[in-house]
């Protein structure tokens, strides 16, 4: 039953995982744009909450309400003025921008709220929990996995029946045929850029309720939310879900036993994934090919 | 009442100018076939027209509006719409999805059920990825994205390239309704036979250059040959006269399409004279 328990627990972990590795599969796979600021700006997310409670008095799900369509617009400008701009220039430049815009962020946050852990007080739903026989449901934890489902489970189905996924995946496949159907490919990527940034931010605030926050915390959140990418194949939403609920029961198995291990034992899942199926687990390997003939 | 007016274009390719001072006009209603070799600029031409090229020179206007600096998106709201070469579908879309993707808000008599009304194979496979369809399925699914915007001027890029004659047969038989709907087209073709019969006007592209135009039904086929191989004694174009000396365009050939001996564009020769019959 303790195995049970922990595998559950380890499912709710990577739940957190897979909703802040979502906007990072999603970004990728509409613009083959790899956004190496995407934990950074979760973290800012994080700060903007903790000072909109201080400052404006409003309990944390209110400030957290608050800060989603923030987070959207700033991923939305942040497109259309920066990162729009590195992607004309070729495969490079948005790896240079977004790993210079991580840099800044983090000093940045550094200058203003000091080096120092910050907790999160998010009240009553950071220590409640149901019993369900020996199962333990804790309340924040429940949160974040089914958010992860609703933002995961949504977003394919806009992408699969409305207009607005069928111009994201037109654009996807070709951008100089999808602009002479008329799609404004800017404003289009744009809304893909804001949604991923929100959900990162969601995601990264709900998990600094347990683990604190901190300036540099943001390049930690990056590896986990990339590597449940690339386990899930790349550009794959789904796969993505269960390459973060794979690293998430991965350590909390190998908690158990150690630790300091933990970590260390998700690493090795993603590389015995890289070494076994390179293309992810969900990967068509096209995604793949499409990545490397980028680079090319 | 004239539609689409292309007036004295240079375009090209960052170090290659592709074409020279080409002058065209659709009317209303119009179907002009647009003849020349492999690298004559027919698809440069096509591209410009629709705005995924930017002009280097000239004007293009669209019921008089100047379109020449306006975004292709922009373009195809206000009516031009393109059947590219080698059909460029979004494969990982299904056939219906292809169709459902201009957005132009347009409204006008090609309804979804008026394509698959158009293409009955179409409707048969509309659920399927296009990138799975065959090559005539994926041309017709092409056209009727092209359509769905309801356009003004329709371009259509070599339609029966790579595709078995009898399905050629097919498109051309249906050019007719697609013609009383009232879109003005532009139509790339190899095939002049073909693209004479099809058309009220017919250009002649040669190196980036219109050297010969007429009625495509009182067009001399000799003379047009002659054109299109730009055979020495071929009547060439005035636009060269005080133009530089003519650069063979220098667009790369698309794999599977086979240049046949002879059909290569010829290297540059002198200026030559003025042509009557290319219209100033």
């Amino acid at each position: 039953m303790t195995w049970l328990n922990d595998t559950l627990q380890g499912i709710f972990v990577g739940g957190g995982y897979a909703l802040t590795a979502v906007g990072l599969s999603l970004m990728f796979g509409v613009m083959r744009l790899v956004n190496l600021a995407h934990g950074d700006l979760a973290v800012c997310a994080t700060y903007l909450v903790t000072s909109m409670m201080a400052a404006l008095g409003v309990p944390f799900l209110a400030a957290l309400l608050l800060m989603l369509p923030l987070a959207f617009a700033a991923g939305a400008v942040l497109q259309l003025a920066l990162f729009d701009r590195a992607l004309r220039t070729g495969p490079l430049a948005p790896l240079l921008v977004t790993f210079g815009l991580s840099i800044m962020i983090q000093n940045l946050l550094q200058q203003t709220y000091s080096a120092n852990v910050r907790g999160v007080p998010a009240g009553s739903i950071d220590v409640s929990a149901a019993h369900l026989g020996g199962l333990v449901l804790p309340g924040l934890s429940v949160l974040k996995l089914a958010l992860a489902l609703v933002v995961i489970g949504g977003l394919s189905a806009a992408l699969r029946f409305t207009g607005w996924g069928r111009r994201v995946r037109a654009t996807s496949d070709d951008v100089a045929i999808a602009r002479l159907q008329g799609i404004r490919v800017r404003p289009l990527f744009a809304t893909v850029t804001g949604i991923a940034i929100a959900a990162a931010a969601l995601a990264g605030t709900l998990g600094a309720v347990t683990t604190g926050v901190y300036p540099t915390l943001g390049t930690l959140t990056l590896i986990f939310a990339f590597e449940a990418v690339v386990i899930g194949g790349l550009g794959s939403l789904w796969g993505t879900l269960l390459g973060g609920i794979l690293i998430g029961v991965t350590q909390v198995l190998v908690s158990q036993v150690s630790v300091p291990y933990a970590t260390l034992a998700s690493q090795l899942l993603f590389l015995l994934v890289l070494v076994v199926r390179p293309e992810g687990l969900f990967g068509t390997g096209e995604a793949a090919g499409q990545a490397t003939g980028a680079e090319a | 009442m004239t539609t689409l007016t292309v007036a004295g274009l240079d375009a090209g390719y960052r170090d290659f100018q592709a074409l020279f001072g080409v002058s065209l006009d659709l009317a209303e209603g119009e179907t002009v076939a647009l003849i020349g070799a492999n690298g004559a600029g027919k698809s440069t031409l096509l591209m410009t027209i629709a705005g995924a090229l930017r002009p280097w020179r000239g004007r293009i206007t669209l019921d008089g509006l100047d379109i020449a600096g306006l975004p292709d998106h922009h373009r195809a709201r206000l009516g031009i719409a393109i059947v590219p070469e080698g059909r460029r579908l979004f494969p990982s879309l299904t056939a219906e999805e292809n169709i459902l993707v201009p957005t132009t808000g347009r409204g006008g008599p090609w309804s979804l059920d008026a394509l698959y009304d158009l293409f009955p194979m179409v409707a048969a496979r509309r659920s399927h990825r296009a990138g799975l369809l065959s090559g005539g399925e994926q041309q017709a699914v092409a056209i009727a994205r092209a359509l769905a915007a309801n356009p003004r001027v329709l371009l259509m890029d070599e339609v029966s390239l790579g595709l078995a004659p009898a399905v050629v047969d097919g498109f051309y038989r249906l050019l007719p309704r697609i013609q009383q709907s009232g879109v003005c087209i532009l139509l790339v073709e190899q095939d002049i036979d073909r693209a004479l019969a099809a058309s009220d006007r017919a250009l002649c592209l040669l190196e980036g250059r219109v050297v010969m135009a007429g009625d495509s039904a009182g067009l001399d086929r000799d003379r047009l040959i002659s054109a299109y191989f730009g055979a020495p004694s071929a009547p060439r174009s005035s636009a060269t006269k005080t133009g530089p000396a003519p650069v063979p365009p220098d667009k790369p050939v698309p794999p599977g399409k086979p240049v046949p001996p002879g059909k290569r564009v010829p290297p540059a020769r002198p200026v030559p004279p003025a042509d009557p019959e290319v219209p100033r």
